[in-house]
């Protein structure tokens, strides 16, 4: 009983003084070289620069993509429908018609690449919606190529597919249509897998999700961006870590990952280009 | 005082009870102590130990049932035993998504919703009961208590083959069989199928059910399966730590060899994962005695209580490994992680101890009583 008593007493005693959270580090995301780097593969990109100083970019993904607080939104329980019998799988049509926040990490990386690049001009048109598949993703990348012309198309996807557990080799057969898609339309892609989360990592099988992301980045014309990656670097070193921020500098937290993810994305394009 | 049911094998107890600990403690995000769980060192973890030992405990207790009462007797037993497995679900099911839903709210992190798929609870409420009912919406951790329900239904029709093993045997392996060539499953609301495939699992089960009724005679001599064991979970042990964390090792491997050990899914119990826990439990089995003096030991004893009491013990652990990552969160650092995983031990431990009190409530239990009437064993916890 003593015993039991002593324990209980160290218990608690180590449960009082615990440190609070630290505020957003001063250096929230430093450069990661490996992931910045690719072999010169965005050939159409790298054209369209030496002839005119002029990209249009197509960003396909989910809330992630609209602005930094959509992957925050609170309130997710009340603000839905209550008691429709929507198939679920259903896209949500609401965020399309949402213009995406200058804060999102799309247009960050097309802040950082006009900072890199002199001169560049540079068009982002963001679609998606949140909880969308990479199979509906699809249908709305293949409608919007074939109203324009687009010089390069950013691709996030990967996190529904791999809650829902659904087929990995459906989801690599979408990604490499896709990719198809893309380079037929005389364009090249960069493909962005899931944020980093630990939960996901830990709960959810990522590995064959991410397996197909890197097959078909494998194909020319077509890139990964690294993001979960990156983000579990920043975590583990003491940076940038959302999981871990305290409720009240969340805000902050998401718009510096932004900053982070828009300018480390920026180089990945621009290494690309030189080769 | 707390009731240690004797008369059973107490390393099957054991065993369920580590695996409980086990999901308990790698269902916590970035956990330090997961890390030297099973899954880290062999190609299967706590599911495939609890579905073996599941199969195992009910190839005794209802086999000697049948042999007893017949198959209506003892069929209805494990039906009546599924039932309660199903209740159980459904109430964790709502338990759980109380608590993550409130949790989401009140903490502001949506994203709880999404990661755990009751975002969909949200989205279509109404629909969502119905299919949590059908077990065709299984949010994350919700997925073991279905399959078990499933494996339970499908011995109860199949339990009289018990006494034709290779009847039995080649029936279970037919099915597994052709899941793995077709790759057919359970249906899933929100797409794909289930995230434990009873269709495949099922083999494991009755593998278990007919070790414990009809234990096989080795026709080889035990050194023999001992090398098999030790290479197959050697492999096992490469691919884990030398293959998979480079994948340009991957890429240069033979592609066709490779690939089939390259994704060993966990879904449709890939062969790799079945042949690693039947090593294991086959190299366990030679190494640990049935009447080990450490199994009555004070450090076997918590865990040999909470296997002779998984339901509760299961539920308790899902309920508080959310609870243990809200705390994470919440205060970062060491003492944190090891305090949860503490206090959530010794939680699964009281949980063990409370069901186990609730068999006697206080009276004294008498060893000599007949077999009918020891109500612990003729169920399977």
């Amino acid at each position: 009983m003593r015993t039991l008593v002593r324990l209980a007493l160290t218990v608690g005693s180590l449960l009082l003084p615990q440190p609070g959270w630290a505020a957003i580090p001063a250096d929230p995301c430093p450069l990661a070289d490996e992931a910045v780097s690719a072999a010169g593969d965005l050939v159409h990109v790298g054209e369209q620069l030496k002839m005119a100083k002029h990209l249009d970019v197509l960003a396909v993904g989910s809330a992630t993509m609209f602005s930094p607080e959509a992957s925050l939104a609170p309130g997710t329980i009340t603000s839905q429908s209550l008691g429709s019998l929507v198939n679920p799988v259903a896209p949500t049509i609401a965020a399309l018609s949402q213009p995406a926040s200058e804060r999102a990490f799309p247009l960050q990386m097309a802040k950082q690449l006009r900072t890199l690049i002199s001169g560049l001009k540079i068009d982002v048109t963001v679609r998606g919606g949140r909880g969308m598949l990479a199979s509906e993703m699809l249908d709305l990348l293949r409608k919007e190529l074939a109203a324009k012309h687009y010089d390069l198309v950013l691709w996030q996807t990967g996190t529904v597919e791999a809650v829902r557990n659904l087929p990995p080799g459906e989801f690599g057969q979408t990604l490499s249509d896709g990719a198809q898609a893309v380079l037929d339309a005389g364009a090249d892609l960069v493909l962005v897998d899931p944020q980093y989360s630990r939960f996901l990592q830990t709960n959810s099988n990522l590995e064959p999700y991410a397996q197909a992301l890197q097959q078909v980045s494998a194909m020319p014309g077509v890139i990964l961006f690294r993001r979960f990656d990156l983000m579990r670097g920043w975590a583990n070193d003491g940076g940038i870590d959302l999981e871990r921020t305290a409720r009240s500098d969340r805000e902050k937290a998401v718009v510096t990952l932004h900053a982070c993810l828009g300018q480390h994305l920026a180089r990945l394009v621009a290494s690309s280009i030189h080769g | 005082m707390v009731q240690v049911h004797q008369n059973r094998d107490l390393r099957v107890d054991l065993f369920r009870g580590i695996a409980l600990w086990w999901i308990f403690v790698d269902h916590i995000p970035a956990n330090w102590i997961a890390q030297f769980s099973l899954r880290n060192f062999a190609l299967c973890d706590a599911t495939e130990i609890f579905v073996l030992l599941a199969g195992y405990a009910a190839g005794l207790a209802y086999g000697r049932s049948m042999d007893k009462h017949g198959w209506l007797f003892a069929g209805a037993d494990v039906m009546k035993r599924a039932w309660t497995l199903y209740i159980a679900h459904i109430f964790l099911f709502v338990v759980f998504s109380a608590q993550v839903s409130y949790s989401a709210n009140a903490l502001d992190r949506s994203e709880y919703l999404d990661e755990i798929h009751l975002d969909v609870l949200a989205e279509a409420p109404y629909r969502a009961m119905l299919e949590a009912l059908k077990l065709s919406f299984q949010p994350a951790y919700l997925n073991i208590l279905p399959m078990y329900v499933a494996l339970l239904t499908w011995f109860a029709l199949l339990l009289p083959l018990l006494r034709r093993p290779l009847v039995l045997f080649l029936l279970s392996a037919g099915v597994y069989t052709t899941m793995r060539a077709t790759g057919i499953n359970f249906p899933s609301w929100t797409g794909g199928g289930w995230y434990f495939n009873p269709i495949a699992w099922q083999f494991l089960f009755i593998i278990g059910a007919l070790l414990a009724y009809a234990p096989p005679r080795p026709r080889v001599a035990p050194w023999v399966l001992d090398s098999l064991a030790i290479v197959i979970l050697a492999v096992g042990l490469i691919l884990l730590w030398a293959v998979w964390p480079y994948p340009d090792i991957e890429a240069r491997v033979l592609a066709t060899a490779a690939r089939a050990l390259i994704s060993v899914d966990k879904e449709g119990l890939h062969p790799m994962r079945l042949l690693s826990i039947l090593a294991l439990a086959w190299l366990v089995s030679r190494t640990l005695a049935k009447d080990a003096a450490w199994l009555h030991s004070a450090w076997a004893r918590p865990f040999i209580v909470c296997g002779q009491h998984s339901l509760p013990v299961f539920c308790v652990g899902i309920f508080l490994s959310f609870l243990a990552r809200l705390a994470m969160e919440e205060m970062d650092g060491w003492v944190v992680m090891a305090v949860v995983n503490l206090l959530g031990t010794m939680g699964l431990f009281g949980v063990g101890a409370l069901a186990s009190w609730y068999k006697s409530k206080g009276r004294l239990v008498r060893p000599d009583l007949p077999e009918a009437h020891r109500a612990g064993n003729a169920q399977v916890t």
